[in-house]
């Protein structure tokens, strides 16, 4: 397939001002850009496509860039709120018995940096790289479900700023970021802190699943014409499984923070043993959303290292089958393994068993996935340069985290370093190691995609080194400190037990953690302002984002690429097959078929609109409303239907009366 | 029957996950019901569910080499073949898996906590 023409031939010169930021449907059949000169074409989808000027069209944007940039603004912020929270309680844990932070404040902290680099930085910050990334990749000119995506963001951001105001005014929730019952039930959670975690989950995940059915939609049905299953990149392949893992684990906690609402407002017993309630269901609903939310952290961590290291190996990906075969497995076994967090909790053995098995078994084809970027690196010509150096930093620390996790998929093991800081060093080696580092080295890989300048190399490698040496200095102590017998979530410990040296030198390795960070941070606002121009393609990559301008038009693609390999940028080097065939006075896109993305239909694309902002206060509005009261749910209905009838409101289109 | 005949390219991506996730609730609850009646059922039960995987995976085998009952002239050949390996890998993965669940069941007494 050289080309595709999606209708027959007509072609008007722009001469009048189209409806692309109204509701009003242009007529049904406009001019198309079959044959249309690249200047007239331009202009015409420049037009279409903008977003609206002044506050109110910015708040109205629709564009998956512009939600996209600024969801990865805002859970920056949310990143350095949350390190900030990780310094301060380092500091107090940098000698026995210091004074500066009292245990109420201390368990506020844990919980609020639990909270906010879970909800509010690692998920978001992997849905807004893909809300990005995956539109451009799959050679479309918006994400699915436009307004669907903007309602997300509003609603991400409202909950994290409820948790925050909520801290700032000593009320953040302190019961850690699982908030076990009965601890955060209503016997000994006075207040309202724990409520703040329920509701605070309840906005993040309503976020969360809307952005995965946009993601879900855009890959499977909005896909270039001949982006056949074996033809989508290894990154999108990466944000559809993670997509459906959002799907099927988000309810679940969903569900738990609801029921721990209703125990504490309404007075239902469902966590209640002496009323007949189960305390550990609320540990199996939250650890069934826990442990794959995990993977939902990992598993785009992985779609960009398959990005980065055929990019750079200057080859396609080793054993393409095999990494697509892994992420698919991953996906699935994400659900099977829950109870590996629960082994403390007197199950029967031959039933934790079962999830032990399934633990280490998860190792294979996350090995698998090592071994094929080991193979690409060996087979190709690895020029190193900043995002290679953050994916070997990648495998130095996801593998050590990897090892410590097939200790503890072991029950024995895990009941005895159970609760201590030997966890901590587990865990902070896997998310950090298996997405933090992907997502520096993809933040320098991208970054020129994103605003068209370079960031410093120089900068970039000093960077690396500074994260590497910080974060094993502060992390890997934490295996001997927790195999000493050092508990989590402690605020202090006695000078008898000769645990400060140790602290002290964890603590100095998270400050130069920290100091990494603040790096990273000049040299975006560096790059941005003074980076070298990027050019399209400055890595010569091989997938469709870079066959479009830095950054992006509004439109994406002024013609939509036609593929023919999964590195289409490498077979096609003279000139990338377009098909043709859309009308440029509406916002059209191709609906593709799902295996072979053959052009199916033309359809609509949503155009800019302030009702997702109007329903996300609304619904945030109800949320904040409800940790008071049952009633709002009745009262919050009311201006949650008049928005959603807003947002809904028939546009006139011919298809509408159809 | 047609699907049996000329196979079914995803055969091993829906029987693999599928019984896995059996295996792994059915056994789990099971282990209540052995402990009380002391009757060996864990591990048959994996060992029917593994070869219940590998049966998908043989359908996705099929569809490699025959075409599969789903493909049409339009479609390549190329896609086909690639559900199919992906079929058969997480057909064979998963019976790893649940094989390696039910084995516990040789070495764990059911009523130990």
């Amino acid at each position: 397939m050289s080309s595709a023409d999606l209708t027959n031939e007509r072609d008007l010169p722009p001469g009048r001002e189209t409806s692309a930021t109204g509701d009003i449907a242009p007529e049904r059949d406009g001019p198309r850009d079959t044959g249309m000169d690249d200047a007239s074409l331009h202009r015409w989808l420049a037009r279409t496509w903008r977003t609206p000027p002044g506050i109110i069209g910015a708040l109205s944007s629709v564009d998956h860039k512009v939600i996209a940039r600024r969801y990865l603004i805002t859970a920056f912020l949310f990143l350095c709120l949350g390190g900030l929270n990780a310094v301060a309680m380092r500091v107090q844990l940098s000698g026995p018995q210091r004074g500066l932070i009292g245990p109420d404040l201390y368990n506020q902290l844990f919980t609020m940096h639990g909270v906010t680099m879970m909800f509010l930085f690692a998920v978001p910050i992997v849905q807004a790289t893909g809300i990005y990334l995956v539109p451009l990749m799959v050679g479309t000119r918006n994400i699915a479900f436009p307004r669907l995506n903007a309602f997300g963001y509003w609603v991400y951001v409202s909950g994290g700023l409820f948790a925050w105001v909520s801290f700032a005014l000593s009320m953040g929730p302190d019961v850690g970021w699982f908030a076990y019952v009965p601890l955060s039930g209503p016997e000994f959670g006075p207040g309202k802190r724990a409520d703040v975690w329920a509701q605070m989950i309840t906005y993040t995940e309503v976020s969360s699943l809307a952005v995965a059915v946009a993601t879900i939609v855009t890959v499977l049905k909005q896909r270039a014409p001949g982006m056949s299953l074996d033809k989508i990149p290894l990154y999108v392949w990466a944000l559809l499984v993670t997509s459906f893992v959002v799907v099927f684990a988000m309810p679940a906690v969903m569900i738990t923070s609801t029921f721990l609402i209703l125990d504490r407002l309404v007075g239902t017993h469902i966590f209640n043993p002496a009323e007949g309630g189960d305390a550990l269901l609320f540990q199996h609903l939250f650890w069934f959303f826990g442990h794959p939310e995990v993977y939902i952290i990992f598993l785009p961590a992985t779609g960009m290292v398959s990005s980065i290291i055929p990019a750079f190996a200057r080859r396609p990906a080793f054993g393409h089958l095999g990494l697509v075969l892994s992420l698919i497995a991953v996906g699935f076994l994400s659900f099977g393994l829950w109870v590996h967090h629960m082994f403390a909790t007197g199950l029967p053995k031959l039933g934790a068993s079962f999830f032990t098995a399934s633990s280490m078994l998860i190792a294979i084809p996350n090995g698998v996935q090592i071994f094929c970027w080991l193979a690409t690196l060996w087979e190709g010509r690895p020029v190193i340069r900043t995002p290679l150096l953050f994916v070997f930093g990648f495998f130095f620390t996801f593998v050590i985290g990897g090892l410590t996790g097939v200790m503890l998929a072991s029950v024995p093991l895990d009941l005895q370093v159970h609760d201590t800081y030997f966890v901590v060093a587990h865990f902070h080696y896997v998310l950090i190691g298996g997405s933090v580092f992907p997502l520096l080295g993809a933040a320098y890989f991208w970054f020129p995609k994103i605003t068209g300048r370079m960031m410093s190399e120089r900068l970039g490698r000093w960077h690396f080194w500074l994260a590497m040496i910080g974060f094993n200095a502060a992390f890997f102590p934490m295996h001997i400190v927790g195999l000493w017998g050092m508990p989590r979530r402690v605020y202090t410990y006695p000078a008898e037990l000769g645990w400060g040296n140790i602290n002290l030198f964890i603590s100095a390795g998270a400050v130069l953690f920290f100091v990494s960070f603040v790096l990273f941070a000049f040299n975006l606002v560096h790059g941005a302002l003074r980076g070298t121009p990027a050019g399209d393609n400055p890595w010569d990559a091989g997938t469709l984002e870079w066959a479009t301008s830095s950054p992006p038009p509004s439109y994406n693609f002024a013609r939509i690429p036609v593929v023919t390999n999964v590195e289409p940028l490498w077979a096609e080097r003279e000139a990338l097959p377009v098909a043709a065939g859309l009308r440029v006075d509406a916002r059209e896109l191709i609906v593709s078929t799902v295996a072979e993305a053959h052009p199916d239909v033309r359809e609509k694309s949503a155009t800019p609109s302030i009702w997702p902002l109007l329903a996300a206060i609304a619904v945030g509005a109800t949320f904040l409303y409800s940790i008071f009261t049952p009633w709002a749910i009745i009262w919050g209905a009311a201006p949650i239907a008049v928005t959603l009838v807003g947002w809904f409101w028939p546009k006139g289109d011919p298809e509408d009366e159809e | 029957m047609r699907a049996l005949r000329l196979g079914t390219s995803w055969g091993g991506l829906v029987s693999g996950p599928l019984a896995w996730a059996i295996s792994t609730q059915l056994n789990y609850a099971l282990v209540h019901w052995q402990c009380n009646r002391q009757v060996q059922v864990v591990l048959p039960v994996a060992l029917l569910l593994a070869v219940f995987s590998l049966l998908g995976g043989a359908l996705s085998w099929r569809a490699k080499r025959q075409g599969g009952a789903a493909f049409k002239p339009e479609r390549t050949r190329d896609t086909e073949c690639f559900v199919a390996d992906l079929g058969i890998l997480a057909a064979l993965l998963f019976a790893l898996v649940i094989i390696m669940q039910g084995s516990a069941a040789l070495i764990l007494d059911e009523c130990l906590r």
